[in-house]
This record gives structure tokens, sequence and C-alpha cells, in this order.
């Protein structure tokens, strides 16, 4: 059985409403003396025990009218419009619409008034019925009706509240279905949850049903207003270097979720557009768009409605998929970062603040011990080793804590971090950095600074070096990151866990990159990571 | 004759405190003249005994150091302010910097130097210094201009006097592809033209015998 009640307003504001009033007129009734009206009150507040049972729509219907009709005698009996119970004939019309609709509350006031309207009519005691029925007797009626006018409005809004609510549920089981295949995927087939290759395929797709000869996937980065390329097709040097700004193709583009043809290539600089067309399709899954396809040809009228069709039939399958991949990476990227963060308070909230607090008193314990005890040199090494630890555990915060910041490059952050390093501990940084505007994707980016971290403390950590030489070149989708130090090299037992390599590895792997690690000529080691091939 | 300069230690670690403590007591011009764990403590703690010098850490429960320290340089325009710190990197002394502290000290330095930077801070509260002070600046002014490699060939070659056509023969490379690099360069140095560009380029370090080269 459907509830009388709705939930959210269960029998306790029903009897509160009840308590409040009945409290109102019995005071009122102490107050002027009309002692009969304490009887009808303690008949009212029976009925209105009753009624606030909760049961079906008859029951409270009948109960409120029930309580009505003792009103309207009430009031009969003890003095028309002075009297104290007057105010009483807002409780059924409350919890009558509350409890069922508008009609609820009217029916109950409509049953006070038409008994209060009889008794006028049938009253013999000599009195003028208009002193009967005065306007304190309207208003109240009229007040009632409001209140039953506002309750009636509040179950609305109470009962659409908790319907929405199996909707929430619904969703929620939805997106748990999502994620639970998403892992699965995940697991499994590592290739296929992938942005690149979906794009890629878009791309290849597209080549099969046009005659396209260079082509970019690019997507909007979260938070500004770039696009960063996910995929490539073509040799040849084209500049992807479209943004989302407003006005510019990708912009309109995106903005009406319809594709465009343009005349000349758009990812040649402006006044080297040869002839040749560009199409741009938009990636929408959603009803939003994420970002566009640009195939171009050199072929003029290459991208007639027909073929347009056909491009859009090869890229809008896949966009669901594609968007599914990059939001994946975004919230596998979250997870890493928000766990770096947390792992970074709980090493500087303890362990790094203990070493800290033994270095100090170790320092005190040196200062207190005679230069010539045989003690002293031991409390000398053992403070210095405790110091080379805290300064260690304050470099790891520090890698831990470094990200790539929204509005800057790759290349920017790494050149703040290795600068930060070197100045830190003494090695020389040569630098080298080749970034334009286009960004690559958070993930990746976040990945290949974790790289050159771990890379740069192996340099510092093991092998002693005195110069570092990190080189970086982005040309988004590829990136070709080194690192080189001057230091003792690799050991050739154990070096495999010892130096992070598993890790650096598995985090190229990550954004399907290939990790090198090598000698360096004449001592020393290179870590390469490239991701796809960059253009010289 | 002037006494112990008086100290107050704020920091939520008691065993640093502690250590400091021990440190600063040894010395006969310091005098301990009070703990706190808190930013709040801190600031009714420092109203109350009105030290000299306060050593303040840059993680507090209740609030972040450098705003207490802002707060503190604000209401005691002549106390001693030094932020000690377990965070490395070049923004942590910035920021100790813009907040109006008068000296930095990581976690990791000795003693002795948190004593050192302590009567820095109590002898000229409203300088600022700390370790390698010069280079973090100098890096903090050129780390906002990075040049790609191309942009960099481009750059030199202006600056020989070279003009677009030869530059792009030189690096074979199109005369309007050229003029891309320069209009983008241009606009990192902040140039309206190539002396505007030569100027800011010699000021941001860009354009000396440059050791940031890749051999």
């Amino acid at each position: 059985m459907r509830p009388t009640f709705p939930s959210l307003t269960g029998p306790f504001v029903h009897r509160l409403i009840r308590v409040v009033l009945l409290a109102l007129c019995v005071g009122v009734t102490l107050g002027t003396g009309e002692h009969e009206a304490l009887v009808y009150a303690a008949g009212l507040a029976v009925l209105g025990l009753l009624s606030s049972h909760p049961g079906n729509r008859l029951w409270v219907l009948g109960n409120a009218s029930a309580e009505a009709l003792l009103v309207g005698f009430g009031v009969v009996q003890t003095g028309w419009a002075e009297s104290p119970l007057l105010p009483y004939l807002i409780a059924p019309a409350f919890t009558g619409a509350l409890a069922v609709s508008v009609l609820g509350g009217v029916l109950p006031v409509g049953v006070a008034a038409a008994a209060l309207v009889a008794a006028a009519l049938l009253d013999d005691s000599g009195t003028p019925r208009d002193q009967l029925l005065t306007s304190d007797t309207a208003q109240w009626v009229v007040l009632a009706l409001l209140v039953a006018t506002v309750a009636a409005w509040v179950r609305a809004v109470l009962l659409e509240a908790e319907q929405s609510q199996p909707d929430v549920a619904a969703a929620q089981l939805e997106a748990l279905r999502l994620i639970t295949e998403l892992r699965a995927v995940a697991r499994q087939l590592p290739g296929t949850l992938d942005p690149a290759t979906t794009a890629e395929s878009m791309l290849e797709r597209s080549r099969e049903v046009s005659r396209v000869d260079s082509g970019a996937v690019l997507v909007t980065v979260v938070g500004s207003h770039k696009l960063s390329v996910v995929a490539r097709l073509g040799a040849g040097r084209s500049r992807w270097e479209l943004s989302a700004d407003e006005g510019g193709p990708a912009a309109l583009v995106m903005e009406n979720q319809r594709p465009m043809v343009l005349e000349g290539h758009l990812s040649a600089a402006p006044d080297e557009r040869r002839s040749g067309m560009t199409l741009v399709c938009p990636l929408v899954s959603g009803g939003r768009a994420f970002g566009v396809v640009v195939v171009e040809s050199h072929v003029a009228g290459a991208f007639p409605p027909e073929t347009v069709d056909r491009v859009l039939g090869c890229v809008s399958p896949l966009a669901l998929q594609l968007q599914t991949a990059l939001v994946f990476d975004e919230v596998r990227e979250l997870a890493t970062a928000e766990e770096r963060r947390r792992l970074s308070r709980e090493i500087h909230d303890g362990i790094a603040q203990e070493l800290a607090s033994v270095a100090y008193a170790l320092d005190t314990a040196a200062e207190d011990i005679e230069p010539d005890h045989v003690a002293s040199n031991q409390v000398n090494d053992v403070r210095d080793a405790v110091r080379r630890l805290v300064t260690e555990l304050r470099m790891s915060l520090f890698d831990l804590r470094s990200e790539v910041a929204p509005d800057e490059g790759l290349g920017a952050a790494i050149g703040r971090h290795v600068r930060a390093v070197g100045a830190a501990t003494g090695m020389t940084v040569h630098l080298s950095l080749n970034e334009g505007p286009m960004r690559l994707g958070a993930e990746t980016e976040a990945e290949l600074l974790r790289i050159v971290q771990e890379a740069v403390a192996n340099a510092r950590r093991h092998a002693q070096a005195r110069n570092l030489w990190v080189a970086c070149t982005v040309d988004p989708p590829a990136a070709d990151v080194t690192v080189e130090d001057d230091g003792r090299g690799l050991t050739p037992r154990g070096s495999a866990d010892s130096h992070g390599l598993v890790i650096m590895r598995e985090r190229a792997a990550r954004v399907r990159g290939e990790l090198v690690v090598e000698p360096r000529s004449p001592h020393g080691t290179r870590v390469r990571v490239t991701i796809g091939k960059v253009r010289t | 004759v002037t006494g112990p300069t008086t100290v107050v230690l704020v920091d939520d670690h008691e065993l640093i405190r502690q250590g400091l403590r021990r440190n600063f007591e040894r010395d006969s011009t310091f005098e301990v003249v009070g703990e706190a764990g808190s930013a709040s403590e801190a600031a009714a703690l420092i109203d109350a005994v009105r030290p000299q010098v306060v050593i303040l850490d840059v993680r507090l429960p209740d609030a972040s150091g450098l705003d207490t320290a802002k707060a503190l340089r604000a209401a005691h325009p002549d106390l001693g302010i030094v932020i000690l710190t377990m965070y490395a990197g070049d923004d942590q002394v910035l920021g100790a910097l813009e907040s109006g502290a008068s000296a930095f000290i990581p976690k990791s330095a000795p003693a002795h130097e948190v004593l050192a930077a302590a009567r820095h801070a109590a002898e000229a509260p409203r300088t600022f210094s700390a370790a390698d002070l010069a280079a973090v600046l100098r890096r903090a002014t050129t780390a906002k201009v990075t040049l790609t490699a191309r942009e960099r060939e481009v750059l030199d070659l202006l600056a020989e006097g070279l003009a677009v056509a030869a530059i792009a023969k030189q690096l074979y490379i199109s005369p309007s592809t050229t003029k891309a690099h320069i209009a983008r360069l241009y606009e990192k140095l902040g140039a309206g033209n190539r002396a505007q560009a030569m100027v800011h380029a010699v000021k941001l370090g860009l354009l000396r015998p440059s050791t940031e080269e890749y051999p």
C-alpha cells in the first residue's frame, strides 16, 4: 500500500501541528474563561491522536473532516467568532492537504464552514446572523484554506524529491556496472582502453574511407582552453597547434557539434596553406563535445557531403570509447596523485620529523661530548648519517610533491624540478627543452616527470654524479626525454631493483613509452624514455 | 649589557621543539621563553610574552606557517621570524620571502645553523636571509622563459644581426616559419622589436655563453 504520509513528514509533524494549535486554543480558553471549550479541546485531542496515526487516504480525509466538524460544532457552542477553538481549524486543513492533496485540506475546511453556516441558519436565539458569522470567522476559514494550499505545495515538493531518489540509485548502479566493466578490461587488455590506440584507429578508419593524407585527434585539456594531441597521422611537419579558443574552427565545430569543411590545410603555417581541404569533425559523447578529429587531404574537393558522412561514421562510434579511456586515465592519475600527496603528508608528519628531532638531539650530544673522548668521532659520524637521511627524506618529499601544474607543460615542470634538485645537491644541471604550445595528456606528463625524478634521484643517490644533462622534446602525442649523468654508472648486480628501474619501466609502459637504460661514455648512465617518434 | 635573545618555538611536533630547545639552551645568548604547537597558540603566546624571535614551522595543524608569518609580521614589525621547514624547493624560499619572514632554514640543517638564523632574525628582522638566496632569485627570474631549441638558434642568429632571410637560409627553414619563430620568441621575451628582444634576453640571462646547453 502506498504510504499516506510522505516519508519526510512522518506522523510526528502532524502531531506537532496539532499539539501546538491545541495548546494555543487551551491557552486562549483559560484566558477568556470559556471553560466549555476545554471539553471540545479534549475531544479534538482524541481525534487528533487518531488522525495522526498513519493510514490510507480515506482514513485521513475522514478524520480531518470529523475534526473540522467538531471544531465547527465547538465554535457554535462556545461563542462563535469569539470562540477559542477557531484557530484549530488550521489543523485538519494542514494535515489533510499534506497527506492527500489540496482537496484533502479544502474538504475539512468546507465541512466546518458548512456546519457554521447551517448552525447560523438554524439558530433560534434571536441573535442577528451577521453577528454570528462575522468577518473574523471568515478570516479563519480563508486562513485555513491558505494553509491547505501551502501544505499541498510542500507535499508536491517532498514527493518529487522522494521520487527522484530511485533515479539516483539507478544511476549509481549503472556507474558501478561501467566501472566494474572497466576494471575487467583494464586488467585483461591493457592495450584496448588506451586513448592513443582508440584515436589512432579513428584516423586509420577515416583514411580507409576518404583520401586523407594527414590528420590528428585533439581533445580538450581539463581546466584550460588548450587541446592536447592524442594521435597523429601522416609524416611531415604539420603543426596541430589548434586551441579551443572562441571563434577558431575547433571551437566552432565543438560548439555546433557539426562537422566543418575548410579550404586549405589547417595544420600548415598561415601563409603556407597550400591548396587542399580540411575536415574537422566533433567528438561527442553524452551530448557534450570533448574534442575534434581533423583530417586533411591535398585533393581539392576531397570532402563532399557523402565522404563527410563516411568519416563521421568512422569517428562517432569510437567517441564514447575514446572518452571512456580518457576519463579512465584521468581517474587513474587523480588516484595516483592523491596517493602520492597522502604519502608525502604521512612521511612529513611522521618519520621525517622524528628523524629531524633525533638529528637535533645528536647536535646537542656532539657538543656535550669531549672532543678527545673515544666516542666523539662515533657520535659525529652518527649525527652526519642521520643528517644525510633527513636530507634524503626531504628530497623524497620534494619528488612526491612535484607535479605538472595545469598551466605549464612537461618541459617547464621538468626544468623547474631538476634546477631545484641541482641547487639542493650541488649537481650542475644542463637543460635542453624543446616544447611547443601543445600539451601531452595529463597522465603522460605526470608519469614522464616521475621517471625523470627517479632517474635524477639515482644520479644523486647512487651514482654521486657531478653533472646532469636533461633533454626533453615534446611533440604531442610523441615525447622524448633523456637524463644522463657522469656518475659511477650502474652496478651490474642487483641494479634492476636497486635503481628503481622496474618502477621506471612500469611507468613508461603505462603511457605506452619505451625505456632504455644504458651506460654513458666515458662513465655514467643514460636513461631515455620515448613515446612514439618526435619529429625534428 | 642587554639580556639574552628571547625565542619562541612553534612546531606541532613536540620532539622537534625539545630538540631545538636543548640546542638553544646550550647557548647563553638565547633564552627560550615559550613553545606553541599551533598557529592560534603561537599568536596568543607571542602577544603575551613578546619574544624577539619566533622559530616557525611552515606546516601547522590549524593554519599554514606562511600565513601565520604574514599575520605576525603585520602585528609585530620588529619580530624576528625564522621559517623552518622540511619541504624543499625554490617556491618554499620565495614563499618565506614574500611572507615577510626574516630567515629561512630547512629542517635538514644542523642546529647551529638554526641558531645562526635566529641571531640574524633578531638583529635584522626586516631583512631576509636564506642559504643560496641569490641563486634562488636568479632561477625565479630565468625559469619563467623557456625557449625551444629552435627558438634558441633563432635568438642566437638574431643577436648576430642576421636578417630573416639569412636566418631561414642558415636553418634550412622557410622564411614564414622563421617569422613565426621570431614572433613567438618576441612574445615569450615580452618584446616588440629586435632591440627590445636582445635587451630582455640579456637581462634574463639567455644570451650569455650558456651553461645550460645540451652537448
